[in-house]
């Protein structure tokens, strides 16, 4: 099975800094278990459908979801919103992550249907297993961590 | 002229910075409205005069999809350009929205220079 790693990186990174505002620097992979430290971490995840099947995973502190809330809404604004903005952040940036890199990996001539973002807590042992997978990509943005899982379930 | 814009889009965080983008470009908005999936949206046209409306594509109750289906029915509705901020990007999926009368597509993350300048294209603003 061909893998999309490239790919996942540049979409991400787009996606952090463009539309997360957010500054970026890769992350070695000796160190992801002690940037991810005790912190309470959420996985955001889109599902899709298609030519091929698969998930968009997103791993990341709680900490993370506040700054990405605070970056697209200034403090002003997120304060009118209600409690769940911080989780509406991160599952939309699942979402804009997963359609863009379904183009960047497959091209404009594939057609995907995107399920809605999900999000629960997760355990850190399911963050490893992930992190083991060749199609994981770990940045730190704005000094925060976030893991970002590309699986295909295959057709 | 201030323009009514109505934002379609299931979730909150995206109406916000839509209307902020909208807030970084020359535009002068009247009014915004927001509705969470397409059945609020055409419950939004039938009470404001809108001007242009911003639609996802995928949303629980009534996607953009089914909103383009019906929004057109309504002749009322007829001059009331669509434009769709979504994350796709496929072209057929792209064609087929503009076979449903859908005037322009940005992809998101939209800039406030896409915006404006598909803004001043479909209303000559």
């Amino acid at each position: 099975m061909p893998t999309y790693t490239d790919a996942l990186s540049r979409v991400s990174l787009k996606v952090l800094e463009n539309w997360g505002m957010m500054l970026v620097d890769p992350v070695q992979e000796d160190s992801i278990d002690q940037i991810f430290g005790d912190s309470t971490l959420m996985e955001s995840s889109v599902t899709f459908y298609g030519a091929q099947s698969g998930r968009v995973l997103l791993v990341a502190p709680k900490t993370f979801l506040s700054q990405l809330s605070e970056n697209l809404l200034g403090d002003e604004d997120r304060e009118t919103l209600e409690c769940s903005a911080e989780e509406d952040g991160f599952k939309e940036m699942a979402n804009v992550l997963t359609g863009n890199l379904l183009t960047e990996a497959f091209g404009d001539k594939v057609v995907f249907d995107l399920m809605s973002p999900e999000i629960a807590p997760i355990e850190k042992d399911a963050l490893s297993t992930y992190c083991r997978s060749n199609q994981t990509v770990v940045f730190l943005a704005d000094d925060l961590p976030i893991s970002i899982t590309f699986i295909i379930s295959n057709t | 002229m201030a323009y009514n814009i109505l934002i379609v889009d299931d979730s909150a965080i995206v109406r916000k910075s839509l209307m902020k983008t909208f807030g970084m470009t020359s535009i002068d908005v009247g009014n915004f409205y927001q509705a969470t999936n397409g059945r609020e949206g055409l419950e939004w046209l039938d009470k404001q005069w809108v001007d242009l409306v911003i639609l996802d594509i995928n949303m629980p109750v009534m996607n953009g999809m089914d909103f383009m289906k019906c929004i057109y029915n309504e002749k009322k509705h007829l001059d009331i350009p669509v434009v769709v901020v979504s994350t796709e990007g496929s072209q057929e999926r792209i064609s087929e929205l503009s076979a449903l009368g859908v005037k322009a597509y940005l992809r998101k993350p939209v800039s406030p220079e896409e915006l404006a300048t598909t803004f001043t294209r479909i209303l000559g603003a």
